[in-house]
């Protein structure tokens, strides 16, 4: 009886990627997440238990903040519907997994979730589950002006563009294939994603 | 409080958290958060945090879904507020 709904919920999805980039240098300057109640208002309690189980509270923080936000960014261009609620995404953390190493679960949807955790960023990619990694094309750009003028003067053969309601595509010349993208910036960097 | 007390209020909030003077300079309800602040979405819970603190009143979840623009925002804490006097 339970799995109807996740059934139905998958015929409904499309193939689709969601990112997020966190500059940690900056989130140090523009949030304090050891605030009081600031935790308990963005994380349900088994995030928050992940959180301070670790070794490093603040990566885990904006780990899990970086794939609540690209799972959003999928849920937004499904449904077109924009709200602020970052509890209804529950975000899980999988130990030894080839690609994924987290989940994040939306309702009756499940996410797959890579995050990449450097010394200066975390960059989480999010993925519809009928999609595969290999197909997700990542391309980093330096986080200056306007993020579509500096893609397209530094790419031959592939161009960012908008579509009708302002969001991001990509255009391979070689095979004339519209994609959807995602981009993030924060501070220093900016990550334009699609899959292929 | 009227509206114009709770705007108030809500301006000084969202000026610690906006590079966009001009925009803020003529706030009004139809303006957004992210699309005309460009306010980080981390940091719209130190808004609501703000809020809280500032008008005495808890936000909850389901609220909080909603305060993405000022017209929201502002209503939000008006019912907020008449619920605590009632």
């Amino acid at each position: 009886m339970l799995k109807l709904p996740l059934k139905l919920s998958k015929l409904n999805s499309q193939r689709m990627l969601g990112n997020d980039i966190v500059d940690l240098r900056l989130a140090k300057i523009q949030s304090n997440w050891k605030r009081q109640n600031y935790l308990s208002k963005i994380f349900v309690p088994s995030e928050q238990h992940l959180i301070y189980g670790s070794q490093d509270p603040e990566i885990v923080v904006w780990q899990l903040w970086s794939m609540k936000e690209a799972a959003y960014k999928i849920v937004n261009r499904n449904t077109g519907a924009r709200f602020y609620g970052p509890k209804e995404f529950v975000c899980n953390l999988l130990p030894n997994n080839i690609w994924g190493n987290g989940t994040v679960q939306y309702q009756r949807e499940t996410f797959l979730t890579h995050s990449f955790l450097k010394a200066d960023y975390v960059h989480s990619l999010c993925l519809s589950l009928d999609a595969h990694p290999e197909q997700i094309r990542v391309i980093p750009l330096e986080n200056k002006g306007n993020y579509q003028d500096v893609f397209n003067s530094g790419c031959d053969g592939i161009s960012l563009q908008k579509n009708k309601c302002g969001l991001p595509e990509i255009y391979l010349e070689s095979t004339g294939i519209i994609h959807p993208a995602t981009v993030s910036h924060h501070g220093a960097f900016c990550f334009v994603a699609f899959l292929t | 409080m009227d509206k114009q007390e709770i705007l108030t209020g809500l301006k000084e909030i969202v000026s610690l958290y906006t590079e966009e003077q001009s925009e803020l300079a003529n706030i009004n309800d139809e303006t957004d958060f992210i699309l005309d602040l460009k306010i980080n979405s981390a940091n719209l819970v130190d808004i609501v945090l703000d809020i809280e603190e500032k008008f005495d009143i808890t936000i909850d979840d389901e609220s909080m879904a909603k305060m993405l623009n000022v017209k929201a925002t502002v209503e939000i804490i008006q019912t907020k507020l008449s619920k605590d006097v009632g």
